[in-house]
């Protein structure tokens, strides 16, 4: 017999007949486990002309394989602007603010700065034991 | 009764007094739920020049007739970097400007790539995603 495991589901709801979205944990399904989070702040140079500076965070993760990961960070214009998890982009190098990606021994977070004076960005960053496969 | 449930902390907390925060589940709260993973490739049409060509997109049917959370990573051929949606780097790629997109209806998962910039031949892009259970919104 293998029809077995936990079902937890929302108030209001019967575990027994609850669909799977009123659920609140099902050992049916994989959940995010996270691996590894961490914040911080980088300064980034100043744009020249129409070349925008750029630092890179390297994040070491050291998992052999592509995690799943989700990044938040501030923009050149507000400390207090934290972005969605995906990054804003738009076309043109000036455009650009916050680029993620993971390889298999790193997260890296690459910010760009397209006012003419140095600023600090701040950032949050969550791996997950999740692999993209 | 009604005060019942399954809470686990984190290493080194007591699990009678410990804040949500330092609690991994908690059966109060909601968990994200993992529906769907794998990936799909996407062919990029040949870039004319002329306005037309360089996009691509592909499709993943989800079969959950809501509109669910989803997350997705973006990779270029022959590259082991994968990169968050709409990050994906024009740095490395044929010095032309491309965004990578995702959106989800009812039905399906759409991963897309639009280019703009010099001519290019046709090319590949894969798309890794995570489809969850939990709706986008209710």
């Amino acid at each position: 017999m293998s029809d077995f495991g936990i079902k937890i589901s929302q108030p209001g709801y019967d575990v027994k007949t609850a669909a799977k979205e009123r659920l609140v944990f099902s050992s049916q399904y994989d959940t995010f486990k996270l691996f590894k989070s961490g914040s911080g702040s980088q300064a980034v140079p100043a744009s020249v002309g129409t070349t925008s500076g750029k630092a890179i965070v390297t994040i070491a993760h050291d998992l052999s394989y592509t995690p799943a990961f989700i990044c938040f960070t501030s923009t050149p214009y507000s400390a207090d602007d934290q972005m969605s998890p995906y990054a804003y982009k738009g076309v043109g190098s000036l455009h650009n603010i916050a680029k993620y990606y993971v390889d298999t021994s790193n997260l890296y977070i690459i910010l760009y700065n397209a006012i003419n004076s140095i600023k600090t960005f701040y950032y949050r960053y969550h791996i997950y034991y999740n692999e993209l496969a | 009764m009604s005060d019942f449930g399954i809470k686990i902390t984190k290493p080194g907390y007591d699990t009678k007094t410990a804040a949500i925060k330092d609690q991994v589940f908690n059966s109060e709260y909601n968990s994200l739920k993992i529906w769907m993973t794998g990936n799909v490739s996407i062919s990029v049409s040949e870039w004319d020049g002329l306005g037309g060509g360089g996009v691509g997109s592909s499709s993943v049917a989800h079969n959950l007739a809501y509109e669910p959370f989803f997350l997705t990573y973006f990779k270029l051929s022959n590259s082991g970097k994968l990169w968050l949606q709409d990050s994906l780097d024009d740095d490395l790629l044929f010095n032309i400007f491309v965004a990578s997109n995702s959106y989800v209806d009812t039905t399906n998962l759409v991963m897309s790539i639009t280019t703009n910039g010099n001519a290019r031949a046709a090319w590949t892009a894969y798309c890794y995603y995570i489809i969850l259970i939990d709706k986008a919104y209710e």
